[in-house]
């Protein structure tokens, strides 16, 4: 199955407007010239490169920026095709505002069945075929609440630029983004159009978590509207918002990250994947974390063939003649 | 990108290091490979560059060279400016950083009609490249140089003290990375410098740097770009052999950088 990476640059050169703690490494670059950190790069060969080994080919939308940038690092060649001119002619979206606008923009480039993968997202097992039966799929859903997810009343009170969809139902599931399968454009379609739709904010100030409706939110929305049955490559949700809790907590009432529904099927959770997401919010709490972290990238892309794709100085550093070789 | 200027490379030989530089496909909208060789130009045009074909063998009979081959990049420019009023040309190793914008242009356009940035080598025998070949955990060559590449080195040191300014314990030279122009005719003083000197090695740096004629000083003030740095600080070829402050890469440029505010467009590795 062909996959696609989508890596638009132009949040970063807003990167003063972008909220959230999840771009605390971004802000921190010092640099008005474009740059990811090393574990950002790495993980994203990973990504490509496990992919390309087990399901398939991968292609990368990007634009002028990114396109050089890849290419100064000797990745450009991990991908089959570079599509820049859709990026490059993005306009009429706020980037730090909607920073996934460029993905899930570019989504609509691709009529035939493909996945969409986030750069963070890194599977490490073939995806069974059966899971491309289903008009689409995703990763797995998620419980919406807390910080990120909005009432019919607070959509109202800090939204002027559109109404409260109709039928948009706040308390069912929502479709983590990070991993997308689609096998029918029309879905693609009634999702763009609405993404499209709800970052046309006309200059009025939007509050952070509105980007998460523009991106999962609505998704969700268009498969409960469309009745399109959804695979996952995993029946575990993801709880927001929770205490990060484990078994031994569980007496205390802390909550988990995820959760199983009353019924599910446990031998999904053989496939193999990571999604480094969370990680990225605790890297900058946890520089341990990071550092093991980003040797484990390296390592296993060396492993796993790549170590063309490891030639730049930037990563010497992770180089080790005991455990890599000449 | 769309770019209001045009973006001309070159491409000449058949090794497989200068084939591995050209991208995929253009970075920019306007954009034009002058190209020797048939085969390369096919491969350029089924990546869909624009192409300007100057020969059909792969380098200029003239030029083909390793000590003369960096004539091709003066050949360009000099049919490049017959074909526009103004373009940048660009290396290959020289990557876009940020969206060109309309300070980028109005920098150029407000600077000097010709621009070039610097950079230095460090002033010691063989200008410090046979210590980096050699050095340890760089086994490429085997500790032991091609002939080529030591003729090379040996030749580009000769020329080097003749066309650079002494600063410091560097050997300071213009980098022919990104050269601005829109000075009709530019090209063909340089040729003509070059030949009247029987200039080798970086011919179209030296050539540039007989060309300016003045102190290292004055030729910061009139052509250094204020969009890129000879060798970015980052990359720091020398980074081995040299602590921070010592590099001659983050030496010149922090020396650059107290006379010139740079807002940085490219990256030369």
């Amino acid at each position: 199955m062909k996959a696609i990476h989508v890596n638009w640059t132009a949040p970063f050169f807003h990167k003063e407007r972008l909220r959230g703690h999840g771009f605390r490494t971004t802000r921190e670059i010092n640099s008005t010239a474009y740059d990811v950190p090393d574990y950002q790069i790495l993980y994203t060969i990973l990504s490509a490169l496990r992919w390309n080994l087990l399901n398939g080919p991968i292609d990368l939308y990007t634009d002028s920026v990114g396109f050089s940038f890849y290419k100064q690092l000797g990745i450009d060649g991990l991908y089959n095709n570079i599509n820049i001119d859709f990026l490059n002619n993005l306009k009429d979206v706020d980037p730090a505002l909607f920073w996934t606008s460029g993905k899930i923009q570019a989504l609509r480039n691709e009529r035939e069945p493909f996945v969409f993968l986030d750069q963070d997202f890194i599977v490490r097992d073939k995806i069974p075929e059966s899971f491309y039966e289903n008009e689409l799929g995703i990763g797995h859903w998620e419980i919406p609440r807390g910080h990120y997810y909005f009432t019919k009343e607070q959509w109202e009170r800090e939204i002027k630029h559109m109404e409260f969809p109709e039928n948009y139902n706040i308390y069912a599931y929502s479709p983590n983004t990070s991993f997308l399968y689609f096998n029918n454009p029309k879905i693609v379609d009634e999702y763009v159009d609405w993404h499209e739709k709800m970052i046309v904010n006309n200059g009025d100030h939007v509050p952070e978590w509105f980007w998460l409706a523009t991106d999962q939110g609505i998704l969700g929305h268009v498969i409960r509207e469309g009745k399109y049955e959804t695979a996952t490559l995993t029946d575990r949700v993801f709880l927001a918002d929770n205490d990060y809790g484990n078994a031994s907590t569980q007496k205390f009432g802390y909550s988990e990250q995820w959760y199983y529904p009353m019924s599910f099927d446990p031998s999904k959770d053989r496939i193999e994947w990571e999604h480094v997401w969370l990680a990225k919010i605790v890297y900058g709490l946890d520089p341990e974390l990071l550092k093991n972290d980003t040797q484990r990238f390296f390592d296993e892309i060396w492993a796993f063939g790549g170590s063309k794709y490891l030639q730049h100085f930037r990563f010497s550093k992770y180089w080790n003649a005991e455990k890599h070789g000449k | 990108m769309e770019n209001k200027i045009v973006i001309v490379r070159a491409l000449w030989g058949s090794t497989e290091r200068a084939l591995n530089e050209v991208f995929s496909k253009p970075v920019f909208s306007n954009e034009v490979v002058y190209v020797w060789g048939l085969e390369n130009q096919q491969m350029l045009i089924e990546r869909g560059f624009k192409t300007v074909l100057m020969g059909e063998g792969s380098t200029e009979p003239e030029y083909s060279t390793v000590l003369l081959q960096y004539y091709h990049k003066l050949a360009v420019i000099e049919r490049a400016g017959k074909d526009y009023p103004e373009y940048i040309f660009l290396d290959w190793d020289c990557y876009l950083l940020r969206p060109l914008d309309d300070y980028f242009y109005q920098t150029l356009r407000e600077g000097n009609d010709v621009q070039v940035t610097l950079y230095a080598y460090d002033d010691k025998p063989y200008i410090g490249i046979p210590e980096l070949i050699l050095c340890k955990g760089n086994e490429r060559y085997n500790n032991s140089i091609p002939e080529d590449l030591a003729n090379y080195i040996v030749g580009q040191e000769i020329q080097l003290r003749k066309y650079s300014w002494k600063h410091e314990n560097l050997l300071v030279s213009p980098n022919f990375c990104f050269f601005y122009s829109r000075r009709p005719g530019i090209a063909s003083e340089l040729i003509q410098i070059a030949k009247k000197n029987k200039v080798e090695n970086c011919v179209e740096e030296h050539a540039m740097f007989l060309w300016a004629n003045c102190t290292m000083d004055e030729f910061i003030e009139k052509y250094e770009p204020k969009v890129l740095q000879g060798t970015s600080d980052d990359t720091r070829i020398f980074m081995h052999l040299y602590d921070y402050e010592n590099d001659p890469v983050i030496k010149i440029n922090k020396y650059i950088l107290q006379r010139v505010n740079k807002t940085i467009y490219f990256k030369h590795i």
